[in-house]
């Protein structure tokens, strides 16, 4: 089986197909700053509506947000595949003969209840006391939940598509999408058990498998997907994840600024801020998360980092707690540059390829290099002229 | 048309989510042999098939509306249609493609940080369209008839289909016949939207009728009265633009990310821009997970709060004196004799008394004439300082604390303090922090630490919500408190200060013209004060200086006759003290979200000594109160409306127009047309002179007439209000506009502040000492501290000083809990409470797609509608009712998640099933613990197990009080509409030119607010449960993965 170089883990671990020697130009990505996110679940009802109200589909949330720690749908999907796995194993090493992924489907029961444990809470009630974070000092909320929105990753390893025995799931050249061939699949539902975020979804009334798109046919057309541009709480920012810093204008269009996306930026800059939901399984997820500065960083640790005791990849800090920890400032206090990308989240519907971070101002362009966002900071304060207004009519 | 509608109903309506029921989940057993594909990580041969995901997608055209229910946000939206049929909602974004709709915000004047809005509610309003609740044709109850209304059938008897004529026949029968039209009554709980074209027709109506109207504030106490006794302002709310400004924020008993869900992203933004939030919650609320620290309270504790933070301020000396002296009554100077302020003419003899005396007239558009004040300089000598002499007018630099005699022109010597004197008094003794530590059981160097950085901020602003204003004196003294604290530091008038509410839908102000059209021609309809509404549902003369609502159930309940005087207040001709023989409900469930429901099922709806004749409810579903009525008439949804209608709300700067995106799919019209007929079969069946006006169908003659343009309406009233006098209406149809207001954002108290216009009190100051009887008299004239008259483990109703030792006797017969009831995010209130996705998510544990098979059988029996004629329909069951509570309080009665428990208040019982909680407050945190219910379920979401009582709901349990502070006419405010102010300086023909202040009732601004959920409640085990849902989270593995230690524990 071919090995693949994994820069989640900082390492090399096997893949049942081989890569393409260079990256996509273009990749799906996304980027959700869970301390913004409310759980109103907007995000799961257009996804819903736009995509799986139909005969059979009605279990299916491809998309949906989950109440941490004690949500899960499928109920305790990721407590039961980490348990199974050995510390520092990815899903595709710890695949059983004959098998290219570890998993396992879950049962109709499972599936049963998608809000179980929506907004509850973890701890022990502070009577007598208080609940509240320092991060300077270490201190972070010992009675806590976070909300934790969950889509299909559009992994670089997928293990849906390593695991598909027709071949009938691929990665689109252009854009990374990893789509389920409707005609093709025929129900094996390896798929189902292979992906480790439980997005496959089996279909009985077609008798065949279906998995989130992507909203390819938004991208298509320069849009951010259903998920995205849903968002009141303004959690999300979506482009193309592989545009790095060399990166030159889009489309050619010099009035448009060069370089990296905003995705980018956050996922992978020097000044990373938003980190992928268990990067152990070893499918190279494409959706990161800036995680909550709140919650106790042994839970996050687990939830965003390899979880091994050697550090490999390069990430902040000298262990991955501590890597934690400076994301969590990070997402905190954000610098300048931050805050200035964090105006791009949910002020346009079309995707921002590049963009620029000012003093006062934030401007973004899409693929086509025109102007999508030209944002100031602060509202601008308007006083109107004349004594016979009122602030209260 | 018709048959592309049947299909979408197939195969997206609720009839299809019990689908998965019965069917193997075994893979299909076809095998194709493999070939073609190479390595599906780099390319993929045939991609043709992607088509079947494009024509999913597709749609024809795109249309737009607004959804605005009662969550005050108003949201357009774009609505994607094949076929004629909406087959998904879209927010919208600033001109942008694929928002062929509206032109989004950006023609309002706005940036792209307003996009976008509209939550999973407005997503799912195509399916509460096509929802199986819907009332499809108007009906009658087989049990009434015109001359034997028969209610003890209320709610039970079955319902005959109609004709719209004959059903508007029967209704403006009745209303010809009737001997005094104020017995005519529409409750439309005037919200701010369906303000033309829906509820506000109603008003209309039953002003140029002569007829009376509800508000939600007299009915449901929404709104914060302490602001009006403090700023004389109804509620001092900014856009949420002005929010993320704030360096601190206290958020107090308002789970702010839930029910504001478009617009919280403001109040969070404040963080990533180095602002601090602090939450104070009984609760782990949800809110609590964006807040740096949360303060745990005992419930029902809040007005020490504030106290307490003052305490420190004043305590450390952190106060503003200048913003004390310029913008507040802290240093006029109050008579000890009698609690009066001070006047110029007690110690002045060139000083005029008032022309009419201190108390002047009661009633609307009294001239600001209540005296001048006095104050002492640095000299030591008295200065007199009329109400507009504030901010840098303010004539001399007062004292802020002084306690002396002075000689009254008549000779006499009285004793005088200034407010600032009195109130640090009180703080200083009574409210340290380690006393309101003992009160509120938040830990002391907490309140001093955060009462420090509070003051420290250079912007700090505070909120409370409903979680408060319900609460018996969190409408009054908490309020209160939090505005001193705010005064003290000059946290009044900039954008990130403030103190905010944004409880209900109450911004009508906003559009001032509003008038113009629901009073027109001087025409205006009563209000119904709700102490009248009592005296009928409680069958007993109230004493105004008494609690209301201390009822035991037993209470043996008689209905009233009309009062000739009002109980209370006096002097008002505003409102109503006329029984409603006709009450008419819109845009409204008034019987399912009415507190102490039982109460007024059993002793208003049902028993005939009532004299409601005609109770009839206009309703999209067929909710509890449509059940209960006489006349049902079916009205559109948002989405089929045929007439244009304007929404404006709290926390934005927008005014919207929506309309609707498609047919009708039943014979449903739209409220305002409802009236409309209404009106016109009322001119043929009242003789002209006998009416009130020529004729009531000309009043509504856009509806009815062939080339009617009901927008005509609208642009009257817009170019009679300075807020949208130049605003198009035309111009609505390609977007929101923004309203004219002095600020952008609009920050409440920017010209008090900034301008030096005075506050809306008689002193033209934020006025913390009040000096009206009634304060006086209920020892409520300075800011305390009061426990709750019921839910308390302590002395009831008694300041802590007093009542701090002794026992509540009520909870040492084991009422134990507080009941608490917020606002539901996947439900506004009741609406959406059937609609299939909402349903499935707000029942948590207990909403599946397709739950239990035992447990399903039951729910598919609750579930069904009555129809006309005996037909009903069954709903698929989604989801079942809950109540939270922690796991130590479920283990001492032997409940596990899922049972039942059976919950008792001095009011009702109910039973329902337990669903266990970390996040509520345990009873044994400082005494008392809390039960939380999701406001809003509807009856056939609790099961039927229970034998106690015909009436089934949440609200069983909830309370009616009336608190007597607020029953009295002498408290001074700004009119709903007009800016006294500026009152003269706005052109002629806005139509509030000339107003006055306004002193006593008015509804939706002063009036005793009739709800307060201030209950306990005592909580026993009923039944095991049927069914359980699974937690994989309870085992053993949970505590290795919540530790974060899964894979370590693992190796």
């Amino acid at each position: 089986m071919p090995e693949t170089y994994n820069p989640q883990l900082g390492r090399e671990h096997s893949y049942p197909y081989e890569h393409r020697e260079e990256e996509r130009d273009w990749h799906w990505g996304m980027i959700i700053n869970i301390n913004r996110c409310i759980n109103c679940n907007t995000c799961s009802f257009a996804c819903k509506s736009t995509w799986t109200s139909g005969k059979g589909e009605e279990y299916m949330w491809w998309m949906n947000v989950e109440t941490e720690p004690y949500g899960g749908y499928p109920m305790g999907w990721d407590m039961r595949l980490l348990d199974d796995l050995e510390e520092g194993e990815t899903i595709f090493e710890a695949a059983e003969d004959g098998e290219q992924a570890a998993g396992y489907i879950a049962q109709k029961e499972d599936w049963e209840y998608p809000a179980l444990g929506d907004d509850q809470a973890h701890g022990e009630y502070p009577a007598g006391d208080v609940v509240e974070s320092d991060l300077e000092n270490d201190e972070y909320h010992d009675m806590w939940q976070f909300y934790l929105p969950r889509l299909c990753n559009h992994c670089k390893n997928p293990a849906c598509l390593a695991a598909c025995p027709r071949k009938a799931i691929y990665k689109r050249e252009e854009d990374g999408i990893v789509l389920l061939d409707q005609e093709r699949c025929r129900g094996y539902r390896k798929c189902v058990k292979s992906c480790p975020y439980h997005k496959p979804m089996y279909n009985p009334e077609t008798g065949v498998s279906e998995k989130p798109v992507g909203c390819f046919p938004r991208i298509e057309e320069g849009n951010v997907p259903r998920c995205v541009s849903s968002c009141i709480g303004k959690t999300r920012l979506h482009g193309n994840i592989n545009r790095g810093p060399d990166a030159g204008h889009p489309n050619g269009n010099t009035s448009a600024a060069a370089g990296r996306s905003p995705v980018n930026y956050l996922a992978k800059s020097d000044e990373k801020a938003a980190l992928p939901l268990y990067p152990q399984f070893g499918t190279q997820p494409q959706v990161f998360y800036m995680p909550p500065y709140h919650v106790p960083p042994e839970f996050l640790t687990q939830m965003f980092t390899p979880n091994t005791n050697e550090k490999r990849n390069d990430w902040p800090g000298s262990t991955f707690e501590e890597s934690i920890k400076i994301v969590q400032d990070r997402v905190r206090n954000p610098s300048h540059h931050t805050l200035g990308i964090l105006q791009l989240f949910g002020a346009t519907t079309r995707l921002i390829e590049t963009y620029t971070v000012k003093e006062h101002r934030v401007k973004g362009w899409d693929r086509k290099g025109d102007k999508v966002v030209d944002i100031p900071f602060e509202e601008e304060m308007e006083i109107r002229e004349g004594e016979m207004w009122t602030n209260q009519p | 048309m018709t048959l592309s509608r049947r299909d979408f109903m197939a195969a997206a309506g609720t009839g299809a989510v019990g689908a998965l029921i019965g069917i193997t989940w075994g893979a299909t057993q076809t095998v194709d042999s493999v070939t073609q594909v190479d390595n599906p990580l780099t390319s993929y041969p045939n991609r043709d098939w992607e088509q079947v995901y494009h024509d999913i997608y597709a749609y024809d055209e795109v249309d737009w509306t607004v959804c605005h229910p009662n969550c005050t946000q108003s949201c357009a939206l774009n609505f994607y249609m094949k076929d004629g049929v909406p087959i998904r909602a879209e927010q919208v974004y600033h001109n942008e493609e694929p928002s062929v709709g509206p032109s989004g915000y950006e023609d309002a004047g706005v940036s792209q940080h307003w996009n976008p809005r509209g939550c999973m509610k407005g997503l799912t309003v195509h399916r509460r369209t096509f929802e199986p609740t819907r009332i499809k044709y108007p009906m009658v109850r087989k049990g009434w008839s015109p001359d034997d209304p028969n209610p003890e059938g209320r709610g039970e008897d079955e319902f005959e289909r109609v004709s719209w004529s004959e059903a508007i026949d029967l209704l403006a029968e009745k209303m010809a016949n009737l001997e005094d039209t104020q017995h005519f009554h529409v409750f439309n709980a005037i919200k701010a939207d369906g303000l033309f074209t829906r509820h506000g027709s109603a008003r209309r109506l039953a002003s140029i009728f002569g007829g009376c109207e509800w508000t939600e504030y007299d009915w449901y106490a929404d709104l914060p009265p302490g602001h009006v006794m403090t700023t004389g302002y109804q509620t001092s709310d900014a856009d949420a633009s002005a929010w993320r400004q704030a360096d601190y924020t206290i958020i107090q008993g308002k789970n702010l990310i839930h029910n504001k869900l478009a617009d919280n992203h403001w109040f969070q933004e404040s963080r990533e821009r180095g602002g601090t939030i602090v939450g104070v919650y009984p609760d782990y609320s949800p809110t609590v997970q964006k807040c740096d620290r949360w303060l745990p309270i005992r419930p029902g504790s809040d007005p020490a709060l504030p106290l307490g933070i003052a305490h420190v301020i004043i305590d450390e000396e952190r106060y503003d004196e200048e913003f004390m002296r310029s913008y507040t009554s802290l240093p006029l100077l109050v008579r000890e004799d009698d609690g009066k302020y001070l006047r110029a003419h007690d110690v002045f003899e060139d000083a005029e008394p008032p022309d009419h005396g201190i108390d002047g007239e009661h009633g609307h558009h009294v001239e600001g004439d209540w005296g001048e004040f006095v104050v002492l300089g640095e000299d030591g000598d008295l200065h007199r300082v009329s109400r507009e002499e504030v901010g840098e007018e303010t004539p001399v630099t007062p004292r802020l604390e002084d306690e002396t005699e002075v000689t009254l022109t008549d000779g006499s010597a009285v004793s005088i303090r200034t407010d600032f004197a009195r109130q640090k008094e009180t703080i200083l003794n009574d409210y340290s922090p380690s006393k309101v530590a003992e009160i509120t059981t938040i830990p002391a160097e907490k309140l001093r630490q955060t009462a420090r950085e509070f003051a420290t901020a250079e912007k700090a602003q505070w909120f409370t919500g409903e979680g408060i204003n319900h609460w018996f004196h969190g409408a009054s003294e908490c309020q209160r408190g939090i505005f001193l604290v705010q005064a003290m530091l000059g946290n009044i008038g900039e954008r990130g200060c403030g103190y905010y509410n944004y409880s209900g839908q109450y911004k009508i102000e906003l559009l001032d013209g509003y008038p113009t059209y629901v009073n027109p021609d001087g025409h205006s309809a009563r209000g119904m004060y709700p102490g009248h509404a009592l005296a009928f549902f409680g069958g007993e003369r109230l004493d105004p200086h008494a609690i209301h609502g201390d009822y035991d159930r037993e209470l043996e309940l008689v209905a009233h006759e009309d009062s000739d005087e009002p109980v209370l207040p006096e002097g008002t001709e505003s409102y109503t003290m006329k029984k409603p023989e006709i009450l008419w409900t819109m845009n409204c469930n008034l019987l399912n979200q009415t507190k102490h429901q039982e109460h007024v099922i059993e002793n208003f709806v049902k028993p005939p000594e009532t004299a409601n004749e005609l109770l009839v409810v206009s309703d999209m579903h067929m909710t509890y109160s449509a059940r209960h009525a006489d006349i049902v008439f079916p009205v559109h949804s948002w989405l089929e409306c045929e007439y244009p209608d304007i929404t404006v709300g709290p926390e934005n700067p927008f005014v919207q127009m929506d309309h609707g995106v498609m047919d009708p799919i039943y014979d449903t019209k739209q409220d305002g047309e409802i009236v409309a007929r209404v009106a016109e079969k009322l001119d043929e069946k009242i003789p002209p002179e006998e009416r009130n006006v020529n004729s009531y169908r000309e009043y509504f003659a856009e509806f009815l007439a062939e080339d009617g343009d009901v927008r005509t309406y609208i642009q009257e009233a817009f170019d009679s209000g300075i807020t949208t006098r130049d605003i198009d209406v035309e111009d609505l149809e390609n977007g929101p506009e923004r309203l004219q207001l002095k600020t952008y954002p609009r920050i409440p108290f920017y010209s008090q502040i900034h301008e030096d216009r005075p506050f809306y009190t008689k002193t033209g100051r934020m006025e913390f000492h009040k000096e009206e009887d009634r304060f006086l008299e209920l020892n409520r004239d300075d800011i305390q501290h009061f426990e709750s008259p019921e839910g308390t483990p302590y002395g009831r109703g008694k300041t802590w000083k007093e009542g701090g030792d002794e026992t509540n006797e009520l909870y040492e017969d084991g009422y134990r809990f507080h009941y608490n009831t917020p606002h539901p995010k996947y439900r506004t209130h009741s609406s959406w409470g059937m609609t299939d996705w909402n349903l499935i998510w707000s029942a948590r544990d207990f909403g599946s797609t397709n739950a239990d098979p035992e447990g399903t059988e039951r729910l598919v029996d609750d579930f069904s509608f009555p129809q006309g004629d005996g037909e009903t329909e069954d709903v698929p069951p989604l989801g079942e009712a809950f109540v939270e509570m922690h796991p130590n309080d479920a283990e001492d009665i032997g409940v596990k998640n899922g049972d039942y428990v059976k919950i008792t208040g001095d009011r009702g019982d109910l039973v329902i099933r337990v669903l266990v909680s970390e996040r509520q407050r345990p009873s044994d945190a400082g005494d008392i613990g809390q039960l939380t219910i999701w406001h809003g379920w509807w009856e056939q979401q609790f099961p039927d197990e229970d034998e106690t009582s015909d009436v089934v709901g949440y609200n069983v349990a909830t309370n009616i009080w009336l608190d007597p502070l607020l029953e009295t006419d002498d408290v001074v405010h700004k009119p709903t509409f007009g800016d006294p102010n500026v009152s003269d300086i706005v052109d002629e023909d806005v139509s509030w030119h000339g107003a006055a202040f306004a002193q006593g009732y008015e509804e939706q601004v002063w009036a005793p607010t009739g709800v307060e959920r201030d209950t306990l409640v005592k909580v026993e085990k009923y039944e095991e449960a049927d069914w359980r849902p699974g937690d994989a989270r309870k085992d053993e593995l949970f505590q290795d993965y919540v530790s974060g230690s899964i894979q370590e524990g693992d190796s």
